[in-house]
């Protein structure tokens, strides 16, 4: 890769020397761009209007009132036009990345 | 949105572009930030005693209910790890182990005090169990 861009490290890494993994960002690596964010109210579908099917982050309430899932333990899924919710009021995150 | 910020392309694209995927970095797109990791970047340890439930506890200081990705080395010592709670275990990890059950309201659940993750081991023998977890600070809204 040609020598330009821009990087920043964590609190306490020189920027120069560290490790990919202690940088807060750097523009030799991509990263997740949020397309859009909501809660889906009913279950179901949520039309991302993607031309690919995207990444995504979904997190299920459960029912006691204030508790949801970890990332991924629900059955939410997507596809090319579509991601689908399974639970009521799951909150998504779809990304401006598809899979490579 | 205000005619400022700042974008990177990928190689060979142009800046000009306005297709989100030719970009590395760009501020007009929001992107999910790691609130917080375990102490040090390090795996944790749990340990779950033989016949019965062990449920790590962590406060996240968030003010609302945070994402979270949380991984486990469901069989100690096998270097295969598993993201969440709701798990399909690789047929082939036979050995003493732990499990979950990421569908369970009161046993595995973020809310907007901590996060909770149960164990439960009946393999015949004391288990410790490592784990390791990413906090977003983002909350889908």
């Amino acid at each position: 890769m040609a020598d330009w861009g821009f990087k920043v490290s964590q609190e306490g890494f020189d920027v120069k020397i560290c490790d990919d993994k202690d940088l807060v960002v750097s523009s030799e690596f991509n990263m997740l761009k949020t397309s859009v964010v909501g809660t889906k109210t009913p279950a179901g579908v949520v039309a991302h209007g993607l031309a690919y099917t995207p990444v995504f982050f979904t997190m299920r309430p459960f029912a006691t009132a204030g508790h949801y899932g970890l990332v991924g333990d629900d059955a939410s899924y997507t596809d090319s036009t579509n991601l689908t919710t399974a639970v009521n009021n799951t909150k998504y995150y779809i990304f401006y990345q598809e899979f490579e | 949105m205000a005619n400022y910020g700042l974008k990177i392309t990928k190689a060979s694209k142009d800046i000009t572009s306005t297709e989100p995927r030719d970009y590395i970095f760009n501020s007009a797109y929001g992107a999910v930030k790691v609130y917080s990791e375990p102490p040090s970047k390090a795996y944790q340890t749990v340990s779950c005693t033989n016949g019965g439930n062990t449920t790590v506890t962590i406060a996240h200081g968030l003010p609302f209910v945070p994402m979270v990705m949380w991984f486990t080395e469901l069989t100690s010592g096998s270097g295969h790890w598993y993201m969440g709670g709701l798990i399909l275990k690789d047929p082939a990890d036979t050995n003493a182990s732990v499990t979950m059950n990421g569908d369970s309201d009161s046993l595995t659940y973020v809310d907007s005090t901590n996060i909770k993750v149960t164990y439960n081991n009946v393999s015949g023998g004391n288990l410790t169990i490592k784990y390791y977890y990413f906090i977003f600070a983002d909350d889908g809204s």
